[in-house]
């Protein structure tokens, strides 16, 4: 079981030594739609016939899906401490990026690996962000599971493409809170890719109060429930970072027993 | 229609008597012990004040905001459980709080949030926290020091991994450290499960004799994060011995106004508002709660009209908003009074079904759950297996009922056991309320103990030793609960005498604190063939109870019908007749379409349908089925019908909504319906006629099935038979073609009526390996080469099982799975992610294997005690995450150690096939189609 610390009843103002807010939200809201060709891509679709009976089905399961989730998110901005962290490089062995505690005293996880290192080299603060599908909409999963694999698999390949949809549109916000504050954001970096390890987990939710704020727990092997959740970390730049748009493959996982690989087709549709 | 009779044979009232007698054995030695206990829970209030407040008769003021001060105070330390300051900075503390209650709280909160074993990760021990923080709110000046406790921080099961009973621990190690500190009430708050309120509740009035309030925490939608409405929480809650309900934290107390609504109508204790400052928003670099202490006295003014009594603030306030508060209670003195809770209401965590005082409402309790008379249901209570049970509720959900009846009563079973894992497992699947049926009252208090609601109880009798047993259990856990009309005399045929036994149980209810308008009164239906005079004695004695007692009824209706002809269409007469009387609750088979005609009748007749949506939407839908013609209603008719309603209940045409489109649409071409139908025999006849014609011939059988598909699925169907037909089979061979399309194409609804044809003159054997078996292979070899994608595999798959399914029930009891081909599938302990075992499980169940799921979050001496009980020797593993991929690797080396014989595959999103080897696994299955295949390969060389 995992112990996450609970700021009671804390609220998060955002860096006090500058004259605008860098990125926060206590809670957003975000009004997105299932992305039914981004589910079907995620069901290994690359082509094959849709009887009208499957596509019904999809459309409601990706209906109730709409229906039972409330997609929202968090973020809260993070200076990095620049003497603490270690940068990749011939000799280190270890990178990390430390941040600085919120204002509140809220202490963000290490970022450890050389994937998250690449991610925020050059960065001067990053967003913590988590955005979830909620528990109610985990609770429609759990019980398609158990009376419909189908029905389930259906409604997860939608919800999977909401709580990407989630994302996308918080990351547009942060820049957009970012740029008012003349800095740059680059984009969302989750822990589970690369050698960002899943252990930052509890410490990530309880830094942003996500437990209570989205209703986000982790379990005690670092696997977020509602399932369909992200965690993730922005690098915020004062110049525009290099625009080098990142193949999401390079720092996956699976990406040597990929399916879609396999299939000549990506998850992500890039 | 034998198993209809056999049902209700064994549910005529000689069955409930015989149940009501083994019962009454079965409890007799711990009756005396119930009737010896005080029969509603004895709290000790600290003073006259506290106890007034909590009877609704005078105001409490709790205090407000404690991270609000301390972050104000700059005490807040990087990383570290705030609850700690208390003893690093109990000056400090004690300053915050000493400004409370010199603003007029008379309640402080100790600062213990989160100080349970989990949260204080060994930093400090609870019983030091408690201690502490009692003492530093004393030295406040507290009139009433409140023991705080927050929720776990940890979600509990079936989404999370804590259990009911860790939950339950860890809140009644804190609840013991709180009496021992010495503090005077128990406050639970900010809680969004129902599941983990019940457990703290519980551990509260079963650790201590201090009053307890709980408080929930809603979301803008007026529901928790779990999905619980406020009117679920307060019956629930209220009902089971808390001393306030109510809602903290959440939002500002303008946003609050209807929760709070909810929350005095529904709660049967007074209720608790502690809102926060309003809603959080940034304003230049800081974040503000954007209304002032004056506006929140306003706001509170409002609550304090509804009835609210107990008032407090959560973030964001401060002494300010607690001066507001006491100022309220100061100018107002008395409360306004709470109106009496006096509905029925039934709940699971999400839903609610309401019977409001005095107004009709009915609703279908679903029956199907029961194994008596049911073989099917008999053989997988016997063999575990409670995905039966989950496929006979949401059938029953999709027939519309509202409420799920539960029983699992045989003898060879551990009731206590089976009974608690098919409501848990129902709980997690249905979200409809349930009715615990049981005679058995341990396997009842195991039901209902963590049930997340507010169930109803089925139920107790007139007998003393059955109330003596059954109504401890119902006041306890604040469960309705039902009454049958039928004492150690048996079943009065008189209406007065069911009413006389029914009025002593409402009498014996009330010393329990349980109310009249919690009990569901069973009239006891007798079959009309042997007791004729007794059905109006039956329509009588729910009049007499409706009247006379408060109660709501309940019957198992089909009863009257035993030993007549066409028993379906008596039935659902008398049921409307018994509705005419005042029946609430029918327990009725919602599938028997005669039933779900009268209820739907019924509820235009009493108003619950309004405009008649629900029956005009049905009926245009669906044909007469008076009418021989097949013809739907006239539209014309139905035209007129709908104008008709719409004048006298003014509504506009376009409140109709859905019913409104569906007469547009009859009304646009009349006899829409009748072509429909029509249509649907011709392409039917179509494709066996044109089966017939083609022979062999491949493509006039896909042109036939394109015809009564009717639809572009036409294009999948194969060009050539993918499947070679087996010789035993030729003489059938269009049908057999046509089976194999359906499979191909994943069409499961025609599935039944072609296998049943098909089974006519032909070995059932032959079906299942000569058609089913290698069309499976065929979808599995199109899904590996890509022709396939996994929702077509699946739906296939769904295809074949219905197809099965026919099969197995031709083939009577013994063609269930074989249990000689085994396999046990787990996704292992630390992963969540179970979907893709239960394709696998699916697809293997359609081959014919007896598959034993133990589920996710399986521990290693899980899958190994399961390998060691049932014999199972092949074990399938799934985990989705390279971290969970350890405790995969754990469970296999396990079992080999222990079990050599046992052969293990594993699949799983970052598995390779080396990585199979490396960790020891004998195959590898890189999808739901290979699991088949290792099976197969294993069960062929085992053989």
């Amino acid at each position: 079981m995992v112990t996450l610390p609970d700021n009671e009843h804390m609220t998060v103002p955002s860096d006090s030594d500058r004259a605008t807010a860098l990125p926060y939200s206590k809670r957003t809201t975000l009004s997105v739609s299932v992305n039914h060709a981004e589910a079907l891509r995620y069901l290994g679709h690359n082509g094959q016939d849709l009887t009208p009976d499957l596509q019904k089905r999809l459309t409601s399961n990706a209906e109730a899906c709409q229906t039972a989730a409330k997609p929202a998110a968090c973020w809260a901005t993070f200076a990095i401490d620049t003497e603490a962290s270690r940068w990749l490089g011939a000799n280190e062995k270890h990178p990390v990026v430390v941040l600085q505690p919120g204002p509140l005293g809220q202490k963000p996880p290490d970022l450890e690996g050389a994937s998250i290192n690449q991610h925020l080299r050059g960065a001067t603060h990053v967003v913590l962000m988590a955005v979830t599908l909620g528990l109610r909409s985990e609770a429609g999963l759990v019980q398609l599971n158990a009376s419909s694999p189908t029905d389930a698999l259906l409604y997860s390949a939608s919800g999977s493409s909401l709580v990407e949809e989630a994302a996308d549109a918080a990351e547009a916000l942060i820049r957009e809170q970012a740029a008012q504050a003349g800095l740059y954001g680059n984009w969302r970096f989750s822990p589970g890719y690369g050698d960002l390890p899943l252990s930052a987990q509890p410490t990530f939710l309880a830094c942003l109060d996500a437990t209570r704020s989205l209703g986000i727990t982790a379990t005690d092997t670092n696997l977020l429930i509602p399932t369909k959740s992200v965690t993730a970390v922005l690098g915020l730049f004062d110049h525009e970072p290099p625009d080098n748009p990142p193949n999401p493959c390079d720092d996956c996982l699976i990406r040597h027993n990929c399916p879609f690989k396999k299939k000549g087709i990506t998850c992500h549709g890039q | 229609m034998d198993n209809n009779l056999a049902t209700n044979a064994a549910s005529t009232p000689d069955a409930a008597i015989a149940a009501g007698a083994a019962d009454a054995a079965s409890t007799s030695a711990n009756a005396n012990a119930a009737t010896a206990n005080s029969r509603i829970r004895t709290v000790r209030y600290k003073d006259q004040h506290l106890k007034a407040a909590l009877e609704g008769a005078e105001f409490l003021v709790q205090d407000g905001g404690m991270g609000t001060m301390l972050q104000a105070a700059g005490l807040v330390q990087e990383g570290k459980n705030p609850d700690l300051l208390a003893l690093t900075n109990p000056e400090d503390i004690v300053a915050i709080q000493r400004a409370y209650v010199e603003a007029g709280a008379e309640m402080v909160l100790t600062t213990t949030f989160s100080s349970n074993r989990l949260k204080l990760e060994g930093q400090a021990t609870v019983a030091e926290m408690f201690k502490a923080a009692a003492d530093n709110a004393r030295a406040a000046g507290a009139r009433y020091v409140a023991a705080d406790m927050g929720p776990t921080g940890s979600l509990l099961e079936p989404m999370g991994t804590l259990s009911f009973n860790d939950a339950y621990d860890l809140f009644a190690e804190q609840v013991d450290a709180a009496v021992a500190a010495g503090c005077d009430l128990i406050v639970l708050e900010t809680l969004a499960d129902l599941k983990e309120a019940k457990a703290a509740l519980l551990a509260a009035t079963e650790h201590s004799d201090l009053p307890v309030f709980v408080t929930m925490t809603f979301e803008e939608d007026g529901r928790t994060f779990l999905g619980t409405p406020p009117e679920v929480a307060a019956i629930t809650l209220s009902s089971m011995g808390a001393s306030a309900i109510g809602m903290n934290c959440s939002l500002g107390p303008k946003e609050v106004t209807d929760i709070a609504k909810t929350l005095v109508a529904c709660s049967r204790v007074p209720v608790i508002i502690r809102p926060n400052a309003g809603l959080p928003r940034m304003e230049g670099d800081r974040t503000i709660y954007d209304i002032t202490p004056e506006e929140f006295g306003e706001a509170m003014e409002v609550m304090a009209d509804l009835g609210v009594n107990i008032m407090g603030g959560c973030c964001g306030t401060t002494p300010a908003f607690t001066a507001q508060l006491r100022k309220i209670a100061d100018t107002r003195k008395v409360p306004a009074p709470k109106p009496a809770q006096s509905a029925l209401i039934i709940t699971s965590s999400t839903q609610a079904v309401t019977f409001e005082a005095g107004s009709p409402r009915i609703a279908m309790v679903g029956e199907r759950i029961n194994p008596t008379g049911k073989k099917k249901l008999k053989a997988a209570l016997k063999a575990n297996d409670l995905d039966y049970i989950i496929g006979e509720a949401v059938g029953q959900r999709d027939n519309g009922a509202d409420i799920l009846d539960v029983n699992v009563g045989l003898p060879e079973i551990n009731e206590p056991e089976v009974l608690h894992a098919a409501v848990q497992k129902l709980q997690a699947t249905v979200p409809l309320p349930l009715v615990i049926d049981s005679s058995d009252p341990e396997a009842v208090e195991a039901a209902v103990r963590d049930y997340a609601g507010k169930p109803l109880i089925n139920s107790v009798n007139g007998k003393q030793e059955n109330m003596d047993a059954i109504l401890p259990i119902a006041a306890k856990y604040g469960c309705s609960v039902i009454a049958l009309c039928l004492d150690e005399s048996g079943i009065p045929s008189t209406a007065q005498a069911r009413f006389d036994i029914a009025k002593r149980i409402v009498e014996e209810a009330a010393t329990y604190g349980i109310p009249a308008h919690d009990i569901v009164v069973d009239c006891l239906t007798m079959a009309v063939a042997t007791n004729q005079p007794e059905a109006m004695a039956i329509l009588d004695g729910i009049k007499m109870v409706k009247s006379q007692l408060g109660c709501r009824t309940t019957l198992g209706v089909s009863n009257i019908s035993f030993g007549l002809p066409q028993r379906n269409l008596f039935s659902s007469n008398f049921l409307l007749a018994a509705f005419g009387a005042g029946l609430d609750l029918p327990i009725i088979n919602p599938s028997a379409e005669r039933y779900r005609d009268a209820v739907l009748c019924y509820k235009v007749i009493n108003g619950q349908d309004e405009g008649a949506r629900a029956y005009i939407e049905n009926r245009t839908q669906h044909d007469d089925p008076y009418d021989n013609q097949g013809v739907t209603a006239d539209a014309g008719q139905v035209a007129a019908g709908v104008q008709m309603i719409l004048q006298a209940t003014g509504l506009a045409a376009s409140d109709l909504g859905a019913a409104g489109a569906a007469l547009a649409g009859a009304a646009g071409a009349a006899g829409a319906g009748a072509t429909a139908g029509a249509g649907s025999t011709a392409a039917g006849a179509g494709a066996a006629g044109a089966g017939a014609s083609t022979g062999a011939g491949a493509t006039g059988g896909a042109t036939g099935s394109a015809a009564a598909a009717g639809s572009a699925s036409a294009s999948t169907a194969t060009s050539s038979t993918p499947v070679p037909i087996p010789e035993a089979l030729a003489d059938a061979a269009p049908l057999a073609q046509e089976i194999q399309e359906l499979i191909l194409a994943g069409r499961k609804e025609p599935m039944a009526d072609a296998t049943r044809k098909l089974l006519q003159g032909h070995d059932p054997l032959t079906l299942i390996d000569g058609l089913f078996i290698p069309c499976l292979d065929e979808v599995g070899v199109r899904f590996d080469k890509g022709t396939f994608f996994l929702p077509q595999l699946m739906a296939s798959a769904e295809a074949v099982k219905v197809g099965f399914d026919v099969v197995k029930e031709s083939m009577g009891d013994g063609a269930s799975a074989d249990a000689s081909k085994g396999i046990i599938l787990a996704t292992v302990k630390g992963d969540i992610h179970d979907i893709g075992k239960n394709i696998v499980k699916m697809l293997l169940e359609n081959y014919g294997y007896y598959v034993v799921d133990l589920g996710r979050d399986v521990a290693p001496e899980a899958v190994l005690a399961a390998a060691k009980e049932t014999g199972i020797r092949l074990i399938g593993l799934s985990a989705l995450m390279t971290t969970t991929v350890k405790s995969m690797e754990a469970t296999i080396s396990l079992l080999h150690q222990e079990l050599p014989d046992v052969k293990t595959f594993v699949g799983g999103a970052v598995l390779t096939a080396d990585y199979a080897q490396t960790m020891g696994a004998d195959w590898y299955a890189k999808d739901a189609a290979e699991s088949a295949r290792i099976a197969e390969a294993y069960f062929s060389t085992s053989e």
